[in-house]
């Protein structure tokens, strides 16, 4: 069997915070997993030691704060969602870390993306096109909308997006459809 | 004398330029403002002394700083003309994974050469002298050193100085159950230079730095003991939620201001 390469202490430790499955396995063998992980003998017996309890809370200390992050970019998509809000985040950040220092708006648009169809036509249009000015912007902007509203009311119009004075700036007009 | 100052948010901005008299200095978080808005951090500067404050320098991730991050962060500083600038004894990504916030190290020999080359990198880069600043955290990663004897080795051997969240301090000690003055007197009291502070959450039995309640009485407490020992600059008040509540961040500025009186008339 081929011996995995050596890694240093933050890749070991950022692996168990990232990865659930792996901190099971923590969990039932400190010593087996730090061995298996390649790390230098006075890591290994360091990483050993950690707190099973500890490393879970840390673990969700991140997502909460992540989640915390892209629902203030998301205030109208959480509440439309209601309940489901928090166990999708979840699964969505398992499987996504954003990166940079434009990371929470790129969560909280990777979140959107990523929800099953059944609750796609809860995200609000609005703050998708405002994720997507800021995370590129541009002098002016314009995106279609088919959908606005906390109860989905059919709405088809335009999302104008602009700078001013460095603010964000925004309006839409349309007009309702008929149910 | 020692400056009350406040965390920047652009929640806040009409407050604090209406209210510049009642602020001695302000820190802008680095991140907030790469890549934009220079022209806001040169009309700050005309009114505030600025410091720069750092989240993802991730210093303590071993090999040399990501590049691109370390000079927008130098751009940062010097479009404020910062003061000071500072970072946390943390690590917030691996070569793998941006995990986005900051993690503890455990304080061994390895993790202090890493942080001394970091904070000797940022120096060097900026030009300016570095702060370092405590985290608060849920994971205790252990290590041959206690905290306070790695931030004494990490100034010594670094030249940088300390940035000790109060409320970061006072957190650790109720959920990890130590003394948190007898921590803070184990610390090299001249290598004290600024500190932090907001109040704290605390839900099911666990202290959590949410950055959203006014200050408590035994945090206040702990900043009296911090000021009564270490030449203090400046004290930040940190505030990332509940921007509305004016009245309670002035009452908080108010303290702060009383408490820094207090000391001195005393001294």
């Amino acid at each position: 069997m081929k011996t995995p390469a050596p890694i240093d202490w933050v890749t070991a430790q950022t692996r168990l915070l990232r990865d659930p499955q792996l901190r099971a396995q923590f969990r039932r063998d400190p010593a087996k997993l730090a061995r298996d992980m390649s790390l230098a003998p006075t890591d290994a017996a360091l990483l050993a030691q950690l707190c099973p309890d500890q490393l879970d809370a840390q673990a969700r200390a991140l997502i909460d704060k992540r989640m915390h992050e892209a629902f203030q970019l998301l205030p109208r998509t959480v509440a439309n969602l209601g309940s489901a809000t928090r166990s999708l985040f979840i699964s969505h950040a398992l499987r996504f870390w954003p990166k940079g220092h434009q990371r929470h708006a790129s969560d909280a648009l990777a979140f959107c993306r990523s929800l099953p169809p059944e609750f796609r036509r809860f995200v609000d249009q609005g703050e998708v096109n405002r994720l997507r000015f800021r995370l590129a912007p541009a002098a002016v902007r314009f995106h279609w909308i088919t959908r606005i509203g906390r109860s989905g009311a059919r709405f088809l119009g335009v999302h104008v997006l602009f700078q001013l004075r460095r603010r964000l700036r925004q309006f839409q007009f349309g007009i309702a459809l008929p149910e | 004398m020692t400056k009350i100052g406040m965390g920047y948010r652009r929640p806040l901005h009409d407050w604090i330029v209406e209210r510049s008299d009642s602020l001695d200095c302000l820190e802008v978080t680095a991140e907030h403002f790469f890549g934009s808005d220079r022209e806001l951090l040169g009309q700050l500067r005309t009114r505030f002394p600025l410091y720069v404050h750092g989240l993802g320098l991730s210093l303590g991730t071993p090999g040399p700083l990501e590049a691109s991050t370390l000079e927008q962060f130098k751009e940062v500083a010097d479009s404020a003309d910062a003061v000071h600038v500072s970072e946390h004894v943390a690590f917030t990504r691996s070569g793998e994974t941006d995990l986005g916030h900051l993690n503890p190290l455990p304080r061994t020999e390895v993790s202090l050469a890493t942080f001394v080359e970091h904070a000797r990198e940022l120096a060097a880069a900026t030009g300016r002298r570095v702060l370092l600043e405590n985290i608060t955290t849920h994971l205790e990663t252990g290590g041959e050193l206690s905290e306070p004897e790695f931030l004494n080795r990490l100034c010594a051997e670094s030249g940088c100085a300390l940035l000790i969240d109060i409320t970061n301090l006072h957190i650790n000690s109720r959920n990890h159950n130590f003394n948190a003055e007898a921590w803070f007197d184990e610390l090299d009291p001249a290598n004290v230079a600024q500190l932090h502070i907001v109040g704290y959450d605390r839900r099911d039995g666990v202290y959590h730095d949410s950055h959203a309640q006014p200050i408590q009485d035994d945090l206040l407490a702990l900043a009296q003991h911090a000021l009564a020992r270490s030449p203090v600059e400046s004290i930040i008040l940190e505030r990332d939620q509940r921007f509305e509540a004016i009245d309670e961040i002035e009452a908080d500025l108010g303290k702060l201001r009383s408490l820094v009186s207090s000391i001195e008339r005393s001294a």
